[in-house]
């Protein structure tokens, strides 16, 4: 999952993309407004965590015109409270609010809401054959135990178990767990998915030749 | 409650006044017809003395000085114009002739007397026939004194009437004997005494006529100069009666006005009072919080209009005052949310599992940033809070030049650092005002002057004294100031990209304070900016 991150508080960003990567995130950032649109409009993130006041363009207005383009799930952060303001936000298109300051966890858990809405799951639990993905907990078991891996291998999985039965390109894949700063080798990719069949079967995920991949 | 109710002060004057005004009106209209009453009464009564007088003794007072010329004349003339004696008959008179004129003259009784003592002129007084017992005879060569006995007809109407209140007349000898009386007079009139001692000498000035009240009868009486004693009375009752009715129907009348005045005012009052409470019901609502609220105008200007008015415009100050102090709070708790998401976000996150020293250190820095971030925003807000409340200044003398100059050495680096130029023509004066504070004020000018200038831009600061008190300029040539955001430039919080980088240290709250300081030494600031080419401000400073 990739999430954009546009905050003009540089000791915020910092630890938040921290946070977030470590979250299994690939994280864009953007420092102001314009910046952030662009990238937003540009490509296709999972999330964007929007804070309110930023230069050149302000949190609404990069709301309002990325609404006209794209639907992706916005988290608003801001310092102001009032119910005024939360309204606006949601009426402009955020789908959620959160008020500075905020609890990271609690960040981390309305993100995990908003991405999960997107994919139409219900629950952060993904059943799939004997293999159980926990996305908050970030574990996978099969057959109930559990299995290891790494935290790219957790994300390519997590991306295609939300996306099952849909192909999903190695360009999604690649637009959606490298963010701009890392270089992507393209066999990086194939090296993952076959990691992925070592661990949980063969089956369990299919190549579609000349699209992508998929889960059933 | 009744004492502190205006409504029933105002009612208890005017019962007062109308009770003063209405008694003064009437007394002095029972007054008024009182004497009036009683003065044609006693003319009356004057003019029947004199014609009672007819009946008194006459002495021969000497050459032509009959007896009633030296009357007080009455206000009025007598209406009885044929009792006055004629120039030409007194002179008859004197001389004895015979001729009596005019009906109602007395009828003088024939004395012989007369006419043997005009006969008989070389005659010694003693030798000459005496007079009459009862007449002085210092009489020389004049007709012995006429008495009549009788009032002529015309004159005994004067003295006609039945029941009490007629007329009447009596006349005493100088002892007291009743000479004669009309038949009206009353039994038991008491004689008025002898003469009084200063006429002893029975000089020609006759005595004045004067009043004698007995109970009911209102009598006046005169001494001739022989000592007779002349009285005309009546008995006034009936007059006092119809008095005491007219005073009874002024109280009755005045009664019924008072009540009628009363019952007047009380309306007018509670009409007068009606706007009153609206502004108390009204006023009653703010204090109770809400401050929205506003008093109706009627819009006739009236008085309580202008009042409604004055508490509307202050109600609509005190509003203004309370929203831009919750505005206040609000945006100064919004300003302290960001460093503190800061240090709570780095803290989270960098406990979340094991970490590298330098990582741990970058946190603790960034923190350490957040909360020098808001010790300034706080000292600030405080700072703010102390000059909103008024604080006393210090006033203490101080060389205003010299704060500037070193304000200036303490911020040259700053400006070094990013080659602005600094010119400054700083004179040396002194002025009345708090040290410390100034210094704020000019330190947070120049160090704007500095941040938003171009780097290797000029700044030009001038101080000089003027005849109304000091002027400072300091001008840059930094970004400028756009026409429109200059009037919020020295509002709280305000900054000109209101979504700049909160970490450079700038809160908004800089300009605000300035002229807060300002404001509490009676000074000024201005504004002159350029967008592009920089900005002017302009500090005066009375004395």
């Amino acid at each position: 999952m990739k999430v954009l991150l546009i905050e003009d508080e540089a000791d915020l960003v910092s630890s938040l993309a921290r946070a977030l990567r470590e979250e299994g995130y690939a994280v864009d950032i953007a420092v102001d407004g314009a910046d952030g649109l662009y990238k937003a409009e540009n490509s296709d993130y999972d999330a964007i965590v929007l804070d309110v006041m930023l230069p050149k363009l302000d949190g609404w207005g990069v709301l309002q015109k990325l609404r006209r383009a794209k639907a992706t799930p916005v988290l608003m952060l801001t310092a102001r409270d009032t119910s005024h303001d939360r309204v606006r936000g949601l009426d402009s298109g955020a789908d959620d609010y959160l008020v500075k300051p905020f609890d990271l966890a609690e960040l981390l858990a309305r993100l995990r809401a908003l991405i999960r809405r997107a994919a139409g799951e219900t629950r952060n639990v993904i059943e799939i054959g004997e293999v159980v993905i926990d996305t908050s907990g970030r574990n996978v078991t099969r057959g109930g135990s559990p299995v290891s891996l790494t935290a790219r291998e957790y994300s390519l999985l997590e991306y295609l178990a939300m996306h099952r039965t849909k192909v999903v390109t190695r360009t999604m894949l690649y637009e959606h767990l490298f963010d701009e700063d890392e270089a992507t080798l393209s066999n990086l990719l194939d090296v993952h998915v076959s990691n992925l069949r070592k661990k949980l079967g063969p089956e369990f995920i299919t190549t579609r030749r000349g699209h992508g991949y998929c889960i059933e | 409650m009744f004492l502190n109710s205006i409504r029933w002060r105002l009612q208890l004057w005017h019962g007062l006044l109308l009770v003063i005004v209405l008694a003064g009106f009437g007394i002095t209209a029972y007054q008024l017809q009182r004497s009036t009453h009683l003065r044609r009464i006693d003319e009356e009564l004057q003019q029947r003395v004199t014609v009672a007088g007819a009946l008194a003794r006459r002495p021969n007072e000497g050459p032509g000085r009959p007896p009633f010329e030296h009357f007080p004349p009455p206000n009025r003339r007598p209406e009885i114009p044929h009792l006055t004696i004629p120039e030409d008959q007194r002179l008859r008179e004197r001389r004895g002739g015979p001729e009596f004129g005019g009906l109602d003259e007395p009828i003088p009784p024939r004395n012989s007397e007369g006419d043997s003592r005009a006969a008989t002129p070389g005659l010694s007084p003693l030798e000459r026939p005496r007079p009459p017992i009862d007449q002085p005879s210092f009489t020389q060569g004049l007709p012995p004194p006429q008495r009549e006995v009788q009032l002529s007809p015309q004159a005994l109407r004067l003295f006609e009437g039945t029941g009490s209140n007629s007329y009447y007349y009596v006349v005493w000898t100088r002892d007291g004997k009743i000479l004669s009386q009309s038949d009206t007079a009353p039994a038991g009139v008491p004689w008025p005494g002898a003469m009084g001692v200063r006429n002893k000498n029975v000089s020609r000035a006759p005595e004045p006529i004067q009043l004698r009240v007995r109970g009911n009868q209102r009598e006046m009486f005169h001494h001739t100069p022989m000592g007779d004693c002349i009285l005309a009375g009546i008995n006034i009752s009936l007059d006092v009666a119809e008095m005491r009715q007219f005073a009874g129907l002024l109280l009755g009348a005045g009664s019924g006005v008072l009540l009628f005045g009363l019952a007047g005012g009380w309306w007018l009052s509670t009409r007068a009072m009606r706007p009153i409470k609206t502004i108390s019901a009204t006023a009653a609502k703010i204090a109770q919080g809400d401050l929205s609220q506003r008093i109706p105008v009627q819009g006739s200007e009236n008085e309580l209009d202008q009042l409604a008015s004055v508490l509307n415009s202050t109600f609509a100050r005190l509003d203004a005052v309370f929203a831009r102090q919750a505005q206040f709070t609000s945006d100064a708790a919004h300003e302290l949310r960001t460093p503190l998401s800061v240090i709570l976000t780095q803290t989270q996150s960098v406990l979340t599992r094991e970490r590298s020293s330098g990582e741990y250190c970058e946190t603790l820095e960034a923190c350490q940033r957040a909360a020098q971030r808001m010790r300034r925003l706080v000292e600030s807000l405080l700072e703010l809070a102390r000059l909103d409340a008024g604080q006393a200044l210090k006033k203490e003398p101080l060389d205003l030049g010299k704060i500037i100059s070193e304000c200036l050495e303490l911020l040259k680096p700053l400006a070094d650092e990013r080659k602005i130029s600094v010119h400054s023509v700083i004179a040396s004066f002194s002025c009345v005002g708090d040290a410390d504070r100034l210094k704020q004020v000019f330190t947070n000018l120049i160090s704007n002057a500095i941040y938003y200038n171009k780097d290797g831009g000029e700044i030009q600061i001038t101080a000089e004294r003027k005849t109304d008190g000091a002027t400072v300029i300091i001008a840059d040539t930094g970004v400028g100031i756009s026409a429109e955001n200059l009037p919020c430039i020295f509002e709280r919080f305000w900054r000109a990209d209101q979504s700049r980088s909160h970490s450079d240290g700038h809160s908004g709250l800089g300009l605000s304070i300035v002229r807060s300081i300002l404001d509490m030494h009676h000074g000024s600031i201005d504004v002159v900016s350029e967008p592009g080419s920089g900005s002017t401000f302009i500090v005066r400073l009375p004395d």
